[in-house]
């Protein structure tokens, strides 16, 4: 495996355990996630920038006893209230407002372009939930490390283009605005420093991505 | 805050480890890992040898303390560069930079990696580095009201304007930071470098020297190191970013000499000499014009003075948005007598309206970045006024007048110290035509003569709407 390989594994990893950390957290999904991320301290996370941002968000995971303890925080910002979730974690209440579209116009445009990456949507959350577009990159990112493990560069650049254009046309489209707005509603809680977590790492990757593609040489 | 300061222990100069609080780990350009016995630091200076370290584990151990890397304060010393004394002086700069300096966010930084990657370097990729990058504050922008001073000073096309925006493209950026002195509204920042970390290095640098510092403003990819004596480098992310008002600022604040130095010579691919040099010829013409001798300001390495050209003196924020202007009105309260030049790289303007043909459109009030021109009103009166304090020079002005043709507006790259001076002033002034139906301002009355005498007796009709009615009462 190429050392550009393995570095996508880990991204394939992070973007996997961020998926799971803006999930609704039950007892075995929170236990998975201790678990994923005691795992992905072991990778060199030190030789990227979002590093302070993961262990601060890291520190604070392992402070936290149960997944019931985070229950009531998470339905407070994303699932419900008496007005609707504060902080709503679907693409489409922020770019359909922005658009002037329908909610259900992004999310037939995201099932359009799963089925056009090869790809059943099978999560619990719904289409355009973080927790699924994070969980895309993560597929994206393994086909990616499987590229570089069979010695193919195409295969590779094209899923990091597909990367790329997702982060662009989608993930980074409205995450900002979501963790604006999680840092307003709780700015000392758990899900502050997830976001901050996530923001680093999305700023990152999509730059990482970026620059791959522009310097890779893929030979004819 | 808490300042580290560590050195790597092939230091050959034994009065170096004398200095205040200055830590020193064996082999540290070797095995960046050590610096992990230093705890409790909030901000890290590391004095290393320059070409026996590699950047990217120091960024990765530095962040292993839980330090920001981008605010980390490299110095590079070895015995060639003189006694304990001078480093002491360059431990004292960086210390005080790197105490202001603020952490970078996830978009002030990008990866850097080789031009090309290959099979071959795609196996053995090394650790990437990572650079600081600007950021715009979107809040602060003014790319809405036509605003794109820095897509117009950006030598790689990483910003564009476009319908009221800027983009900007972090991968074209090379980080050298002139749209950070060149926007008119402060929106764009680095983490590499701040107003407040210049001024904070130069007031530190004075202080801890016993005789008057020269100020090297250089840039930070350069490998060599001013050539002493009383040369002190104060490293920026490009030497064309430093306006001409900078080395005068640092002269004031108690430097005995000051410069930019260009990079053309030592290999720079931007060669922004021209600018450099243009940006030295405002500070020589601005020292020259106050009656001081402008070899304060050389542009070759000579003997710093022996004494500095005033006793130090406060500046508030002579490296922020508005420090050219405070800069230019120091200066002249200094000599006490005005400062005028004219020069392409003046960082301030003068906007001069002919009353005769502006027709007090207020285009170019809508479109300046600065605030610099403004609408106000007097009784029945609309005003146009001008303050120099605030202007940049970028020319917006000018370029939105309808009028322009006929001279109605010129803007001056011209420093005044007396109009910076003089705050607010009245460029042109006229009532306003009113609704004969119901009193409403219908337009300035310039504006509408000069409408006038462009249809001249063609349509008398239109002309009589347009002239005696506002645009509620046409139809009455």
């Amino acid at each position: 495996m190429t050392q550009v390989g393995n570095i996508a594994r880990l991204r394939q990893g992070l973007y996997r355990f961020f998926g799971g950390a803006l999930s609704h957290p039950g007892d075995e999904e929170f236990a998975t996630l201790r678990a994923a991320g005691d795992v992905l301290q072991t990778f060199p996370i030190a030789d990227f920038a979002y590093f302070g941002a993961w262990r601060r968000f890291q520190r604070a995971l392992a402070g936290i006893p149960t997944a019931t303890s985070l229950d009531a925080e998470y339905v407070r910002l994303f699932a419900s209230g008496t007005d609707g979730a504060l902080c709503p974690p679907i693409e489409s209440f922020y770019v359909a407002k922005a658009e002037g579209g329908g909610i259900a116009d992004t999310v037939a445009t995201l099932q359009r372009t799963y089925h056009e990456l090869g790809l059943r949507w099978l999560d619990a959350e719904a289409p355009d939930h973080i927790a699924t577009e994070l969980n895309v990159l993560s597929t994206l990112c393994g086909r990616e490390a499987d590229g570089w493990a069979a010695d193919d560069a195409r295969a590779a650049v094209r899923d990091l283009r597909r990367q790329n254009l997702f982060l662009r046309l989608h993930v980074l489209a409205w995450f900002t605005q979501f963790a604006d707005r999680v840092r307003s509603a709780s700015p000392d809680g758990f899900y502050a420093l997830v976001v901050d977590a996530v923001d680093a790492f999305l700023t990152h990757d999509y730059d990482w991505t970026r620059a791959l593609i522009e310097r890779v040489e893929v030979e004819a | 805050m808490n300042v580290a300061i560590v050195a790597c222990r092939e230091q050959s100069d034994p009065g170096g480890r004398d200095a205040a609080g200055l830590t020193f780990v064996n082999e540290l350009c070797a095995g960046p890992r050590k610096l992990a016995s230093v705890a409790g630091a909030d901000r890290l200076v590391l004095v290393l040898h320059r070409n026996r370290y590699v950047l990217a584990q120091v960024q990765k151990h530095t962040r292993e303390m839980g330090i920001d890397p981008v605010g980390v304060q490299i110095v590079h010393w070895d015995e060639t560069q003189g006694g304990s004394h001078r480093l002491g002086v360059m431990l004292a700069g960086a210390a005080a930079r790197a105490a202001v300096t603020v952490d970078a966010t996830p978009q002030q930084v990008k990866p850097v990696l080789p031009v090309r990657l290959n099979r071959r370097a795609l196996l053995s990729m090394p650790r990437p580095v990572y650079s600081a990058v600007p950021e715009i504050d979107r809040d602060a922008c003014v790319a809405a009201e036509g605003c794109r001073a820095c897509a117009v000073e950006c030598p790689k096309e990483a910003y564009a304007w476009s319908g009221g925006r800027i983009d900007y493209d972090k991968e074209a950026c090379v980080s050298c930071g002139r749209c950070v002195t060149t926007c008119p509204a402060g929106a764009i920042a680095t983490p590499a470098i701040s107003p407040s970390m210049v001024h904070a290095a130069i007031k530190a640098m004075v202080e801890a020297a016993s005789e008057p510092v020269g100020v090297a403003f250089m840039c930070s990819r350069r490998s060599e190191s001013p050539p002493g004596p009383g040369w002190y480098p104060l490293e920026v992310p490009c030497a064309a970013m430093v306006p001409g008002t900078w080395p005068i600022a640092a002269l004031i604040l108690g430097a005995g000499a000051a410069r930019i130095v260009p990079c053309t010579a030592a290999g720079c691919s931007l060669a922004h000499d021209d600018v450099v040099t243009g940006n030295m010829d405002v500070a020589r013409a601005l020292l020259e014009a106050s009656g001081i001798e402008p070899e304060l300001v050389p542009q070759s390495w000579r003997d710093v003075a022996k004494t500095p050209p005033f006793a130090t003196s406060t500046l508030v924020d002579p490296f922020g948005v508005e420090g050219a202007h405070e800069t230019i009105v120091t200066l002249a309260a200094l000599v006490e007598h005005e400062v005028r030049i004219e020069h392409h790289r003046s960082p301030t303007g003068i906007v001069e309206v002919n009353t005769s043909t502006c027709t007090m459109c207020m285009k170019c009030v809508s479109v300046c970045p600065a605030d610099a021109l403004s609408q106000e009103r007097d009784g029945d009166e609309l005003l146009l006024t001008f303050d120099a304090a605030r202007c940049t020079a970028c020319g917006q002005c000018p370029s939105v007048c309808p009028e322009v043709a006929r001279g109605a507006i010129e803007c001056h790259q011209r420093i005044d110290s007396t109009a910076i001076s003089a705050g607010p002033t009245t460029l042109n002034r006229a009532t306003a035509a009113r609704c004969e139906i119901c009193g409403e301002a219908i337009a300035p009355a310039p504006m509408m003569e000069r409408i006038a005498s462009l249809l001249g007796n063609e349509h008398p009709a239109t002309m009589g709407y347009l002239i005696r009615r506002c645009v509620n009462c046409r139809g009455s």
